[in-house]
């Protein structure tokens, strides 16, 4: 069993961004965090891998992963942790790959700061996994740079670093808000094929419930910075304990509803 | 690539007719006579009539102009008004005499601005950053002469570390055998370490002047753009994947290369500029103290020449910067390629990242002025 249980306060100046918020994310499982903006969905990712911008920081709580807290690891110990056991996939690949650097160099250095050796085999690896992302072409794309791509391809290149050391756990910050609507739905695929073929779990950060609802195991949701109700999707979205979960719900245009809200609306004027 | 590298060298030498027009004109606007500059305040108009006909001026405006054109273009930048001597042979005596301490004061500026701008930026809050920016409010609110006198009076007339700011060799020094112009250079050639040794003695002070003067600047820069770029997404993301801290540094360094370069080059243009300054405190024989002296009595030609040598030397430093700057980058490096190989299709030339400066902002683009 792989355990991920946190449980922390990030204090932002006086802001606090989370009040304790506990929750895990099991092996093979893919966690959605939902919740309006602001709400502390990144904040909580952020806060496992250590990635909070400078005023942040986890004031409180554990982190644990396999057994060791993360919170507690010094910054060295947690870079090893970074890429190898837990791969981030970014929300906008343009603004999260490097602009001058061919992608061939971007897989080599991080291949190079985990201390694994780079060859053909690494290499070929890289290809392989740009190939399962659904690239076209992995060897031209190798060659060259992150502005030669489209959105949805340099979204999968992103999910291709992400995967390149094999992580037992992927943290996905809203990966597809970035791109159009038309590729969200591959990448998304992609994402989630990579992810449970191979026995990882994925925490995935967004505020579409469409994505929670066709891809997640389980789901949390946030509200100002506290966790307000989590569970198995088909249960918190079936039967919502918590206001705010009703009330999120609710502000999802549903086909099925609003084709019987204007079923009833016909159904009226045609009485009158 | 080459047809862009020929377009910029185009862009160079249309600029430098804009210079050179802007040298000429801008001195024929400069109140006062030269003539009357000469002669003192009794002059009379026989005699004021015959100087300006001596020094041609009074030829029309056209004429001088062309005469002028003409002559720069042919490497002649006249005769000074008082001395009589060549003002391009004073240049390129002068020119590197200032080089000699001017460029290892920028490459320490560079050194110390990088060191601490990087320190800065990654203890963004803390101690170090907050001592920093101190630092370079306290550095930048002071004129470079302030700071050339306050390290005199340390190094020379408390801790007697220094040699007195009376020049580049000292008069008990024999001056090498001219091979190439260069004090400098003659000196290492012909052998004579001593008079290398009281150069670089001498030289210390005003390298240690320009290199904490531009260090301020500079380090600033180098803190800005390393911080904004520290906490954005790609090395948010490049830290996700486990890089070391040192590849992140190269990454950040990547992005912020542009500016830095450019505002190398900004930082070169503003200290040929501000030589004048430190020449003047040190007694240096360098260009700058040379201009200042033409500039206060007036000796037109001088004034041209040294408008014409800085701002030919910042021009020439920006193109090469444009298209460095242009093809290190893999984005713009493309269009360029691109468009080499596809001559027909039309397409709006992409601007450089760098605007090409006006020929008037270059010799005096700098943070002071």
């Amino acid at each position: 069993m792989r355990d991920l249980v946190t449980e922390f306060h990030s204090r932002s100046g006086v802001t606090r961004a989370l009040h304790g918020v506990s929750f895990e994310v099991g092996a093979n499982e893919i966690v959605g965090v939902v919740g309006e903006s602001g709400s502390g969905k990144s904040t909580v990712v952020r806060s496992v891998i250590k990635l909070l911008m400078p005023p942040g920081r986890v004031t409180a709580g554990t982190a644990e992963f396999h057994g060791q807290d993360l919170l507690k690891l010094p910054e060295r110990q947690i870079r090893r942790i970074r890429g190898r056991e837990i791969g981030f996939v970014a929300q906008n690949p343009f603004s999260a790959l490097n602009p001058v650097v061919r992608i061939e160099k971007q897989f080599s250095n991080i291949a190079k700061a985990h201390g694994v050796g780079v060859d053909a085999g690494s290499r070929d690896r890289a290809l392989e996994l740009l190939a399962s992302s659904g690239v076209d072409n992995p060897e031209r794309v190798m060659r060259g740079y992150a502005h030669e791509l489209s959105g949805g391809m340099a979204q999968r290149v992103v999910i291709a670093m992400a995967l390149y050391l094999n992580p037992r756990l992927v943290i996905a910050d809203e990966p597809t808000t970035a791109l159009d609507l038309t590729v969200q739905r591959q990448v998304l695929d992609t994402l989630t094929r990579l992810t449970k073929g191979s026995g990882r779990s994925m925490l995935i950060v967004t505020h579409d419930l469409g994505v929670v609802a066709n891809y997640c195991d389980r789901v949390l949701v946030m509200y100002r910075g506290r966790l307000v109700e989590q569970g198995p999707v088909s249960q918190v979205f079936v039967q919502p304990k918590d206001p705010y979960t009703v009330s999120l719900l609710n502000s999802v245009v549903q086909p099925e509803a609003a084709e019987a809200l204007l079923a009833t609306e016909l159904s009226k004027s045609r009485s009158i | 690539m080459i047809r862009y590298i020929l377009s910029r060298i185009a862009i160079a030498i249309l600029l430098l007719l804009g210079l050179i027009t802007l040298s000429f004109g801008l001195v024929s606007l400069l109140p006062g006579n030269p003539a009357v500059a000469l002669l003192g305040d009794y002059a009379t108009p026989a005699d004021i009539a015959r100087i300006n006909a001596q020094l041609g001026l009074d030829k029309p405006f056209l004429e001088r102009y062309l005469d002028y054109m003409g002559r720069t273009l042919n490497g002649d930048l006249g005769h000074s008004f008082f001395t009589g001597s060549s003002v391009s042979g004073e240049i390129w005596t002068r020119l590197p005499n200032t080089l000699v301490y001017l460029i290892p004061g920028l490459i320490l500026a560079l050194l110390i601005g990088m060191g601490m701008g990087t320190l800065a930026a990654y203890r963004y809050g803390r101690g170090a950053d907050k001592a920093f920016t101190a630092g370079v409010s306290i550095l930048m609110a002071m004129p470079e002469f302030v700071l050339g006198l306050l390290l005199l009076f340390i190094f020379y007339q408390q801790l007697h570390l220094a040699p007195a700011p009376l020049g580049m060799l000292s008069s008990s020094d024999i001056p090498p055998p001219k091979v190439t112009g260069s004090v400098a250079l003659d000196a290492v050639i012909a052998g004579q370490w001593s008079a290398v040794q009281s150069i670089m003695g001498r030289a210390a002070l005003p390298i240690v002047t320009m290199g904490l003067f531009f260090a301020a600047p500079f380090g600033k820069t180098v803190r800005t753009g390393l911080l904004q770029i520290l906490n954005s997404p790609q090395i948010e993301f490049a830290r996700a994947c486990g890089l070391k801290p040192f590849q992140v540094f190269r990454y950040a360094l990547s992005d912020v290369r542009g500016t830095l370069m450019t505002y190398m080059v900004l930082l070169f243009a503003a200290a040929l500029s501000g030589a004048a300054i430190v020449e003047s405190v040190f007694s240096w024989p360098g260009v700058g103290g040379w201009s200042l002296d033409g500039v206060l009595k007036g000796d037109v030609p001088v004034i041209q020449g040294f408008v014409l040598i800085m701002g030919a030397t910042s021009l020439l430093g920006y193109v090469l910067l444009d298209t460095l700057i242009t093809l290190l980058d893999p984005r713009t490096r493309g269009n360029i390629l691109r468009k080499a190989r596809k001559p027909s299709k039309l397409r709006p030339a992409a601007p450089g990242p760098v605007p090409a400066p006006t020929a008037g902002s270059a010799p005096t683009a700098g943070p002071k002025n």
